[in-house]
């Protein structure tokens, strides 16, 4: 019996080895079709690593959160360049980021007077 | 359901475990009944609450706010002496063929004490998705005046006698509210990071004067400070391809009117004057921003834009750009230095200003019958250091006009004449100390600066683009002035303003 389960085991082992990189080919296939958004900065929430900031857009009136990690970004916050209300033009990988968290490509205000 | 649904749904339920338990452990008879109702009646609201909070929909995020105002109050004291050289003051009137002239002599002028209100009101509006509104209504007056009469001397041609278009609510006058801005935009034109803008523009306190004023500025809107402070009327086409290179890169063609000559008879008579430029913000990050601008005006009026105008002088073009870095965590603040530079260059025709001197007549930079293309410089450089702790920022600023430089910059935020259009040096020095209270509304400021301006003159028509510019110290008896001279002139002066 116990010798039953160790290759039992050592099979699932191997499997979840094998599947591994099958399942980053798919994940980085998914993440390369970002999603161009226009919409209105609604609420910045500080993400649970406290290194990265979920932005929520409200995007032809429907919620859109994004997670925002680069450093520039991420400072245009701390200033008070970006900041609620703003309308901003995001570029978002869906899934991507940690927690299958949409993961923000780029993140700007919309240009204009 | 709010928190305090949840309080009381939790509370019934203890309470109804402790008369259950209660129960239990009580006797038999008449007050088990009495006990049972009360533990039904429990379970009843607790099942009341329950179901309402699952009924209850799930808080909504705000949303974006269609309206914000904003604004700002200043109240500015100045201390204001200048020395007029001697020289020869043309009356505006002749003997037969002789100019009146007056022999002045060198002199110090003085406003020992100039005070001055200025309001500023600010409306944003979103109609509609990608659709902006902003308004900007700006105030500014002489305590005691319902004229402009003790800042509007003579001294320099932004200066003369009155304020005009480009100026209205930038230079004390009366208590009338003017529009100063007042332009709509729309964005994402064609799905594509493109708008289009018009109306009276965004076009004063420009990068970077705005370092001065402690304002902050993001994006591509308005203009380069060295070069164009005038409230203009007037329209934008802009663009802003992402480039990873060159984050926050922003591009614009410019178009504004500076005068409207109405109708004309038969074809003779002035013409409108008109702007055209080309603006770049090349890279813009929260440390870092350059600016590159080029533009010109076509048929410059050759006075005050009004019903004095009688004719167009020629064109005027200008090429500049600015550069600002912050140094962010220098010490105990961040430290912001800025060099912006520009050249400007006239292409006169054969109009003239006409003063009565005939073929003397003054044109575009140049007097009399012979005038050329002039070209000109400026350079304006400085910095600040905020410190964050006690909510102070200190200041130093420096500008250099050449000769021949010439710009349009009358709106600028000085008492004696616009310091960047200045043929000369001009130094500057200041100090702002903010209350440091905790903000109510968004953006709250409450502030005092104290400040100090020197200015060095070195040649004649600063901030005016009739005649020929002269040196001041070489001034002959001959070279007859239009409007007092000044050698060099001093400002101290000190403000309180709230912004919100």
């Amino acid at each position: 019996m116990r010798t039953w389960k160790a290759v039992v085991l050592a099979a699932l082992c191997a499997l979840s080895g094998a599947a591994a990189p099958a399942a980053a080919r798919a994940e980085s296939t998914a993440a390369a079709k970002a999603v161009k958004v226009v919409g209105y900065l609604v609420k910045l929430d500080k993400a649970t690593d406290g290194k990265s900031v979920l932005a929520t857009l409200l995007v032809k009136g429907k919620k859109v959160v994004v997670s925002v990690q680069d450093a520039l970004t991420l400072t245009k916050f701390k200033i008070g360049k970006i900041r609620k209300d703003d309308e901003i033009r995001c570029k978002y990988e869906p899934g991507a980021g940690k927690d299958g968290a949409n993961l923000s490509v780029s993140f700007l205000r919309t240009a204009g007077c | 359901m709010g928190t305090g649904s949840r309080r009381k749904a939790r509370a019934a339920g203890w309470a109804a475990a402790a008369l259950l338990t209660a129960a239990a452990a009580a006797p038999a008879g008449a007050q088990d009944d009495a006990l049972a109702k009360k533990v039904d009646e429990l379970t009843r609201q607790v099942q009341a609450l329950s179901a309402k909070e699952a009924a209850a929909p799930e808080a909504e995020d705000p949303k974006p706010r269609a309206f914000s105002f904003g604004g700002d109050l200043r109240v500015r004291h100045d201390v204001l002496v200048g020395k007029i050289p001697s020289y020869t003051q043309f009356l505006g009137t002749f003997s037969g063929s002789t100019p009146n002239t007056q022999a002045v002599p060198s002199q110090t002028v003085r406003n020992d004490s100039l005070l001055t209100s200025r309001l500023g009101l600010d409306l944003h509006v979103r109609p509609m998705d990608g659709v902006t509104m902003k308004v900007r209504l700006l105030a500014d007056k002489t305590w005691g005046m319902e004229d402009q009469g003790a800042t509007q001397a003579g001294y320099f041609a932004d200066r003369q006698n009155s304020s005009f278009d480009g100026t209205m609510g930038h230079v004390p006058a009366d208590n009338s509210l003017r529009v100063d801005q007042a332009y709509a935009t729309v964005k994402d034109l064609f799905g594509a990071p493109v708008w289009f803008s018009i109306g009276r523009r965004p076009s004063t306190g420009g990068v970077p004067t705005n370092i001065r004023d402690t304002r902050d500025v993001s994006g591509g809107a308005g203009t380069p400070g060295l070069m164009i402070d005038y409230a203009f009327d007037g329209g934008t086409l802009g663009m802003a391809p992402e480039i990873d290179a060159l984050p926050g890169f922003e591009s614009k063609v410019c178009f504004g009117r500076g005068y409207d000559s109405g109708y004309i008879k038969g074809g003779v008579g002035d013409k409108d004057t008109n702007m055209l430029g080309a603006s770049v913000l090349a890279y813009e990050t929260p440390d870092a921003r350059v600016d590159l601008q080029y533009d010109r005006a076509f048929g410059i009026f050759d006075t005050i834009p009004g019903p004095g105008v009688r004719t167009n002088l020629g064109d005027i073009e200008q090429y500049g750009g600015s550069l600002i870095r912050v140094f962010r965590g220098l010490g105990p603040g961040d430290l912001t230095v800025f060099g912006s530079g520009a050249a400007s260059r006239s292409t006169p025709n054969s109009n003239r200003y006409n003063a009565g001197f005939g073929s003397g007549n003054p044109g575009l930079m140049c007097d009399g019958p012979d005038c050329a293309q002039k070209t000109g410089y400026a350079f304006y450089a400085g910095a600040r250091y905020d410190i964050s702790r006690t909510k102070t920022k200190v200041g130093a600023e420096f500008n250099r006009g050449s000769k021949d430089w010439i710009t349009f910059v009358p709106a600028g935020d000085d008492v004696w004449t616009s310091k960047l259009g200045t043929r000369g040096n001009v130094y500057e020095a200041y100090a702002v100390q903010d209350l440091g209270r905790a903000p109510i509304t968004r953006d709250a400021r409450v502030f005092f600066r104290l400040g100090w301006q020197y200015y060095d003159f070195q040649y004649t028509g600063s901030n005016s683009w009739v005649g020929t510019p002269k040196r001041i110290k070489d001034l002959t008896p001959a070279q007859m002035q239009f409007m007092t001279v000044l050698k060099s002139a001093y400002d101290v002066y000190t403000t309180f303003e709230v912004r919100f």
